[in-house]
């Protein structure tokens, strides 16, 4: 309370303007779009509270140090363990409802969500952070300057850190294109590949031939393929890929060993290959998926490492 | 995760060598179509033909 008293109200609107600038990172990164994670609108709205709330904690810091409470540095271990159970509930809840989907997302993918989902509550944290401490330190007579001035390292932080934290995606480094389905016999191909033998009866045969959809998914590199073999890898393509359109009957994804290609086949609810493309392209590629070349290269703990 | 199978459908007597599967020895082409959707659907297992016309029915290892 002793920190409360010594507040001014310079401190009182950069504190505002970092809460603002924090709150905004949060709204800026939080994107509902056909991936639906977050679902709208309860954990939409969950997140832009805890983004408020990392906003609050990164304002407070500044004034509170300055005022020389030094036990403000508590509020930051607060907020790094707060974060971490958001991102620890984000896993439990995604992880229950893995058997209610058509596909599993898989844990790579739950493991990657959730992180973002932690990454995001420190960028508002730093966010308010930084935009508070070049207030205070410029320490400027003008207040509009000084918010501008807040406002301007506030959007330098939170494009720096979404640069830094944002992921590619299945499109920028596999070629994706859709299969031609053939049937023979019991026996599915796509471009022909095989694909399964499922296909056992005369119904199941006429339902793909009819209403399948298919996908191929081609690794440019020796990189990359090494990314699309990857079990958590295919696993977030093919949920994508059959929570975008709906499986009306069977899912299939297949390896083609000779050429790397990963095949993906099912009988949507709706038959629409733009958007199977879309959803495909747009799967992130998950974190520990990732084969970056440079850091391949460094050789650790000496020559051999 | 494996796999097991259910039945075992042929139309020939000398394939059945005995073993887990439950195995139907059902002449008619017609027949084991049905026979092996209805089961199919019952089990809810999938469904493989074999080159040599035998029907399988295989399911997840739960």
């Amino acid at each position: 309370m002793e920190t409360v008293k010594t507040l001014d109200v310079s401190d009182i609107y950069m504190l505002v303007t970092g809460i603002v600038l924090g709150t905004a990172a949060r709204l800026l990164t939080l994107k509902v779009d056909m991936r639906q994670i977050p679902s709208y609108p309860s954990a939409y709205f969950n997140n832009i509270i805890h983004g408020f709330i990392a906003a609050s904690l990164g304002a407070i810091a500044i004034p509170a140090l300055a005022a020389q409470d030094f036990t403000a540095v508590t509020f930051l271990t607060l907020a790094v363990t707060q974060f971490r159970e958001a991102r620890t509930s984000e896993q439990e809840s995604l992880s229950k409802l893995e058997h209610t989907e058509y596909a599993g997302r898989g844990k790579a993918y739950i493991d990657g969500i959730a992180k973002t989902f932690e990454s995001r509550f420190y960028i508002s944290l730093l966010t308010a952070l930084v935009s508070v401490l070049v207030m205070k330190v410029t320490g400027m007579n003008s207040i509009p300057q000084s918010i501008a001035l807040g406002v301007v390292s506030g959007g330098i932080v939170i494009y720096l850190c979404y640069r830094f934290t944002k992921g590619r995606t299945v499109g920028q480094i596999f070629d994706v294109a859709p299969g031609k389905i053939e049937v023979r016999g019991s026996e599915l191909y796509v471009d022909d590949m095989f694909v399964t033998n499922y296909l056992g009866t005369d119904r199941s045969r006429a339902l793909f031939e009819k209403e399948g959809l298919a996908v191929v998914i081609t690794p440019r590199t020796a990189a990359s393929r090494m990314t699309l073999e990857n079990y958590g890898q295919r696993q977030a393509i093919l949920f994508e890929a059959v929570r975008a359109l709906g499986v009306k009957r069977y899912k299939f994804m297949r390896r083609h060993f000779a050429s790397g290609k990963v095949l993906i086949a099912f009988v949507p609810i709706f038959r629409d290959e733009n958007r199977l493309l879309s959803a495909v392209k747009k799967t992130p590629i998950l974190e520990n998926s990732r084969k970056i070349q440079r850091i391949m290269k460094i050789s650790f703990g000496g020559r051999h490492g | 995760m494996g796999k097991r199978i259910l039945v075992y459908v042929t139309a020939d007597d000398k394939r059945v060598a005995g073993g887990d599967p439950l195995t139907l020895i059902i002449q008619d082409r017609q027949e084991q179509q049905e026979t092996i959707t209805e089961l199919g659907r019952a089990l809810r297992a999938d469904i493989v033909q074999l080159k040599n016309g035998d029907y399988v029915l295989i399911a997840d290892n739960k």
